[in-house]
């Protein structure tokens, strides 16, 4: 089931275009938040509690959170000026298995709107909606926006989920002391509505390790999008998560339990990919598995980290041994 | 963990020192960022050879983020973005080297509550992925060497927090000696700044340790020195170590020393292994770096003496 997401547009006006971005990264504490103390670190609103499940996953999800937007869109090179658009994103926090946190912000674009900038109160009733007031084209926005914020003059959503995330981080339960080195995951999406069309997307990920999704949708699968980008942004930070301290521990001067025994106690059992995915994203994962094989890969990490953590132990004791023979 | 870079006087080679420590840090296996606190001149970009960032970015930097202008500073990859082709190669083994650049026509700023919580937030960000943080302040006192100190003082830093490490970098002379003496210990200077803040003085002076930087030795006369040279070297060598002690910056402060290295007096530049190799740089100033990068990551250097 999708999680509903809040009103859009009063005025019954069709986005054409939807941009988000999703940041991923770990909660910024030694031990998962248990589930009562998620649910209130996540009440970002004064009043609104949080969704939450307790199967098969532990996960709690903000209520959304708005910033107003007056700035620009980037369009790929050569394709004109860049619109100036003005309203409001959306963003909320996810924190999964009372560990992994990710910051999820999205604009809905307005194209056929205003010609100049109205007062605020007509933003500030249409929420998570921009509205662009020059002329532009749907398709040159998506490629624009997948480039990734070339300056800070346009918008760049994944600050927004970065701020988002880091809202976390003042809450009193979080001891800053996580035992695990990790980077932050960044997602960017881009969906060109289409009514009536079969879901189709477009992944990929380029050398700055930011994933990109393209997909052209009907409006009303948006909610189940968001989800679906949520999802593999957070499988995907912790096949990365996971790699990386594995390629830590074979540093130099470095004792790699330090690296993997946090790895597997903080990561080790957070696959599972199809929990919350809702229904009608399931044939884009499949699509998405048959490519890029990322549950295999999640396997053979997890069991290359494990191997080694029994080899480690096998030399400890017959260290151990051998001194009580000597 | 995070180390600062302060020093009294510019041209002490505190920029330049502090790069080749973020890159022997690396070559260590730890991972390293490097942050451009030096917000009036930005010089990292150049020492690392990246031709976009000689003088900071315009898209977004440490200073635009400290003053609320940029939701999250811009950051590069220090080996994908170098000119250099040989800093390009990850040695096996070796961390990841990334540079937070500072502003192009960035400056000084009145140090407000807001600078100070964003740079203890910017602090706690990066350490969540890097091992080493080494932190480039701007020579002689500066707002973003309060905000620094403030950050980390006990009152906005928890106790368990990973270590924090001050050097103070300067030239082997009687004024160098004398002027970074002054900034450490003086009137409004960096203790008492740290005292403000709501430091202990017993407990930022552990912190802190100096490096003695470009000291000479008799081959700087020549090839043939002369006994007298010899002699009034080493006299005058004694003078400045009775200097020193005398004015709180003796060998228990004493983090390291690196030599006078000629490469560095026209460029200032990562000073590479194969540098050595190739007969343009001395053995003993990479020998240096890499002790100087030991000694950063071992906690045992650092409990030193009760003062």
């Amino acid at each position: 089931m999708a999680r509903p997401v809040g009103p859009s547009d009063p005025g019954g006006q069709r986005p054409q275009v939807v941009l988000g971005a999703v940041t991923t990264g770990l909660l910024n504490t030694s031990e998962p938040l248990p589930l009562e103390a998620a649910r209130q670190a996540l009440a970002l609103l004064p009043g609104v509690s949080p969704d939450w499940h307790r199967h098969p996953i532990e996960q709690v999800v903000s209520p959304d959170i708005f910033f107003g937007l007056d700035c620009r869109l980037a369009v790929p090179p050569g394709a004109g000026s860049q619109p100036r658009v003005i309203g409001t994103a959306r963003a909320r926090a996810v924190l999964t298995a009372g560990h992994i946190l990710q910051g999820s912000a999205r604009v809905e674009v307005l194209l056929d709107a205003n010609r100049r900038r109205l007062p605020w109160a007509h933003y500030a009733a249409r929420t998570g909606v921009v509205e662009a007031i020059n002329r532009a084209d749907p398709a040159d926005l998506v490629t624009g926006f997948l480039q990734g914020a070339v300056n800070s003059t346009v918008l760049d959503l994944g600050k927004t989920g970065a701020y988002v995330m880091s809202l976390l981080d003042r809450v009193p339960q979080i001891d800053r002391q996580p035992r695990l080195k990790t980077e932050t995951g960044r997602l960017l999406w881009a969906v060109h509505v289409q009514d009536g069309a079969e879901p189709d997307s477009l992944v990929e990920l380029r050398d700055d390790g930011m994933l990109r999704v393209r997909i052209g949708t009907p409006a009303e699968l948006l909610p189940q999008f968001v989800e679906f980008c949520e999802i593999l942004a957070l499988h995907h930070w912790l096949l990365s998560a996971l790699r990386n301290a594995f390629e830590r521990s074979n540093r130099r001067g470095r004792r790699p339990e330090g690296e993997l025994d946090p790895a597997l106690s903080y990561l080790g059992h957070m696959w599972n990919p199809e929990a919350h995915l809702p229904h009608e994203m399931r044939g884009l994962w499949q699509r998405l598995e048959n490519e890029a094989q990322l549950t295999w890969e999640w396997k053979s990490t997890v069991t290359r980290v494990r191997d080694k953590v029994s080899l480690l132990t096998r030399k400890a004791i017959e260290e151990a041994l051998h001194k009580e023979v000597v | 963990m995070l180390i600062f870079s302060s020093s009294d006087k510019g041209g002490t080679g505190r920029s330049v020192t502090s790069c080749n420590l973020a890159y022997r840090l690396s070559l260590l296996g730890q991972d390293v960022a490097y942050l451009d606190f030096d917000f009036g001149s930005p010089t990292a970009g150049a020492i690392f050879e990246i031709p976009t960032l000689e003088r900071g970015t315009r898209n977004g930097g440490l200073h635009s983020y400290i003053r609320g202008r940029a939701t999250e500073p811009v950051r590069a990859d220090i080996r994908t973005t170098t000119e250099r082709q040989v800093l390009k190669e990850r040695p096996p083994g070796s961390g990841k080297l990334t540079l937070f650049p500072g502003d192009v026509g960035g400056a000084e700023f009145s140090l407000t509550n807001e600078h100070i919580k964003k740079a203890a937030e910017l602090f706690q960000t990066v350490e969540r992925e890097f091992d080493v943080c080494i932190v480039d302040l701007s020579a002689g006192r500066s707002s973003a060497l309060d905000m620094s100190l403030q950050a980390i003082s006990p009152k906005n830093r928890p106790k368990k927090a990973e270590a924090v490490r001050w050097l103070l970098f300067h030239r082997w002379t009687t004024q160098h000696v004398i002027a970074a003496s002054g900034l450490l210990l003086e009137e409004n200077g960096i203790l008492s700044c740290a005292l403000a803040a709501g430091f202990a003085r017993r407990e930022f002076l552990r912190l802190v340790r100096t490096i003695r930087t470009a000291v000479p030795d008799a081959s700087a006369f020549g090839k043939k020195t002369t006994a007298e040279q010899d002699a009034w070297l080493s006299r005058s060598d004694d003078i400045l170590k009775t200097l020193a002690k005398s004015r709180g910056l003796g060998l228990d402060m004493l983090a390291g020393t690196t030599p006078l290295e000629p490469m560095l007096l026209w460029r200032e530049q990562v000073i590479m292994d194969v540098d050595v190799k190739r007969r343009l740089a001395d053995k003993a100033t990479t020998q240096a770096f890499e002790e100087l990068a030991n000694k950063l990551i071992d906690d045992e250097a650092w409990e030193g003496f009760e003062r």
